[in-house]
C-alpha cells in the first residue's frame, strides 16, 4: 500500500524533524547569552528562519505558478497550492514568533511598521491565493488566474526584505548580509544560519509532502467519478 | 542589566509561547501531512487496487 | 470556460494583486512617516501639535528620572546632534529602555515642540548580538545612530 517513495519521505520527514529539535538544542546550549538581550534573543533562532522560509516559499510558488502557465499543468498547480499553503504557515510563524519576541524587548507585540506590515501584506497575499484557488472550479481558468497571483506574490518580498532599509522601522536592520559584514558573533552567527538551512530543507519537505497528498487527492476524487460513468 | 523600572521581565513564558508555537506549526502541518498520506493511500488500495503505486502527475 | 471569461479573470486577478502591491507601496512612502527625530519634530511642531505622533531618537545618558512610586518616566531623547526633545510617560517603561538605548515614543507634541507626552515607549535596539561578557568591540551606539536618524530632514535649529 506504501509506496517506496511513501517510505522515503516518512524517514526523510523523521530526520529533518531530529535535525530541527538538535537545532534548537543548539539555540539554547551552544549559543551563548547575548549582551543585550539576554536569554529572550533565542526566539531569533526560530523567528529568522521562519521568516527566510516564508520569503523562499514566495519564490518557489512563483516559480511553480511560471512553469503551471506555461504548461497550463494542473499537477503543477498542485505543487504551487502547497508552496502556498507553507508559506502562510512560515509567515503566520515569522509573525507570530515576532511578536513574542518583540514584547519583552521592544515593548510592544505589534506596531504598524514597514517591516512588519509587510510581512502581514505577504500573509494576506498567500491566504488570498488559497482563498481564490478555492473558490474556483478546476481547469486552465483557475491555472491561469491562480499562476498570475501565484508570481506576482513574490513582488512583495524584496520590498519586505528592503523595508528595513528604506524606511524608518522599529525592526532593526539586517545582522547577518550586510555591508561591512555580520554584526553577530560567530556562535550565534552559525545558529541561525544553520537554522536558515535546516528550515528550508523541512518546508521543501513539506511541500513536497504536502503536493503529492494534492494530486493524490485528486486521483482518489477522479475514482468517483469514473465509477459513476460506469 | 536591571531595568529602569527596577523589575526585570521573566523571559521564560516569552521563549516557551514562541517554541510552542514554532512546534505546534511546524510539526502539527508535518505530521498532519503525513496522517494525510496514510488515509489517501488507505483509500486509494481500496478505490484503485489495480494501480500499485501511483504515477503522480 | 469561454476564452473571453478567461481573460476577464485574469485581468481580475492581475488588477487585484497589482492593488494589493500598489497600496502597500503607497501606504509605506514618505506620505506616512514612522517617526520623526526630535529636530523634525521641532521644525514641524506647528502642524503636529495635537496630533498622535512617534518620535525616535537617543535616551540622553544622564537624563532619566524614574519615580517608582508614581511610575513615572521623565527623560531627554536625542538626535546626537544637538537637537532634543523632552519625553514624560507614565507606566513602566521596556525592560530594555535605558541611558544610551535607542528609543521611540507615541505620543502628543506640546511646548512647541520641545517636550512629548508619550502615551507608550517602544525601544528601539540594534541589530547587533554579541556573547555577553566576552570581549569585543560594540557598535551599538554608531549602528543606532544610523538607524534611527535615516534620511534625516530639516537641521531647522
Amino acid at each position: 500500500m506504501f509506496s517506496v517513495e511513501d517510505k522515503r519521505e516518512f524517514y526523510a520527514g523523521a530526520l529533518l524533524q531530529f535535525l530541527v529539535l538538535a537545532h534548537w538544542l543548539g539555540a539554547f546550549y551552544y549559543a551563548p547569552v547575548d549582551i543585550h538581550q539576554g536569554q529572550v534573543y533565542r526566539i531569533m533562532f526560530l523567528h529568522v528562519p521562519c521568516a527566510i522560509t516564508a520569503f523562499a516559499s514566495s519564490l518557489g510558488l512563483c516559480i511553480f505558478s511560471i512553469i503551471g502557465l506555461r504548461q497550463r499543468s494542473e499537477s503543477v498547480m498542485a505543487w504551487a497550492k502547497a508552496t502556498a499553503e507553507v508559506g502562510l504557515l512560515f509567515t503566520i510563524l515569522t509573525l507570530a514568533t515576532g511578536s513574542i519576541w518583540g514584547r519583552p524587548t521592544w515593548g510592544t507585540w505589534w506596531t504598524w511598521d514597514a517591516r512588519l506590515t509587510t510581512t502581514f501584506l505577504l500573509a494576506l497575499l498567500y491566504a488570498g491565493y488559497l482563498l481564490l484557488h478555492a473558490s474556483m472550479p478546476a481547469g486552465p481558468g483557475r491555472v491561469r488566474v491562480c499562476a498570475v497571483l501565484g508570481i506576482l506574490i513574490f513582488a512583495d518580498v524584496p520590498v519586505i526584505y528592503k523595508s528595513v532599509t528604506w524606511w524608518r522601522t522599529l525592526h532593526q536592520p539586517p545582522s547577518i548580509i550586510r555591508e561591512g559584514g555580520s554584526t553577530m558573533d560567530p556562535e550565534i552567527l552559525w545558529t541561525i544560519v544553520v537554522g536558515i538551512v535546516i528550515m528550508c530543507l523541512y518546508s521543501s519537505w513539506m511541500v513536497r509532502v504536502r503536493g503529492r497528498n494534492i494530486l493524490l487527492t485528486g486521483q482518489l476524487e477522479a475514482a468517483s467519478f469514473e465509477q459513476l460513468n460506469g | 542589566m536591571e531595568p529602569v523600572s527596577g523589575v526585570a521581565m521573566d523571559p521564560a513564558p516569552f521563549i516557551l509561547m514562541a517554541y510552542c508555537a514554532g512546534a505546534l506549526g511546524l510539526f502539527g502541518f508535518a505530521h498532519l501531512a503525513i496522517w494525510q498520506r496514510m488515509q489517501l493511500r488507505t483509500q486509494l488500495a481500496v478505490v484503485r487496487p489495480n494501480i500499485k503505486e501511483s504515477n503522480d502527475g | 470556460m469561454a476564452k473571453k471569461g478567461n481573460v476577464r479573470w485574469i485581468a481580475g486577478g492581475v488588477v487585484i494583486a497589482g492593488a494589493i502591491v500598489g497600496i502597500s507601496f503607497l501606504n509605506l512612502g514618505d506620505n506616512l512617516i514612522y517617526f520623526y527625530t526630535p529636530s523634525e519634530a521641532y521644525a514641524k511642531a506647528a502642524e503636529l501639535t495635537g496630533q498622535n505622533i512617534k518620535v525616535g531618537g537617543m535616551v540622553m545618558p544622564g537624563s532619566v528620572k524614574w519615580q517608582a512610586e508614581q511610575l513615572s518616566l521623565d527623560f531627554v531623547m536625542t538626535d546626537l546632534k544637538g537637537h532634543e526633545i523632552k519625553v514624560h510617560h507614565n507606566g513602566t517603561p521596556p525592560d530594555m529602555f535605558k541611558e544610551g538605548q535607542g528609543v521611540v515614543a507615541d505620543g502628543r507634541i506640546e511646548d512647541g515642540g520641545k517636550a512629548l507626552v508619550a502615551r507608550s515607549l517602544m525601544v528601539k535596539h540594534s541589530e547587533e548580538y554579541k556573547k555577553a561578557g566576552g570581549n569585543h568591540s560594540s557598535m551599538d551606539k554608531e549602528l543606532l545612530e544610523r538607524s534611527l536618524f535615516k534620511g534625516q530632514q530639516t537641521n531647522g535649529k
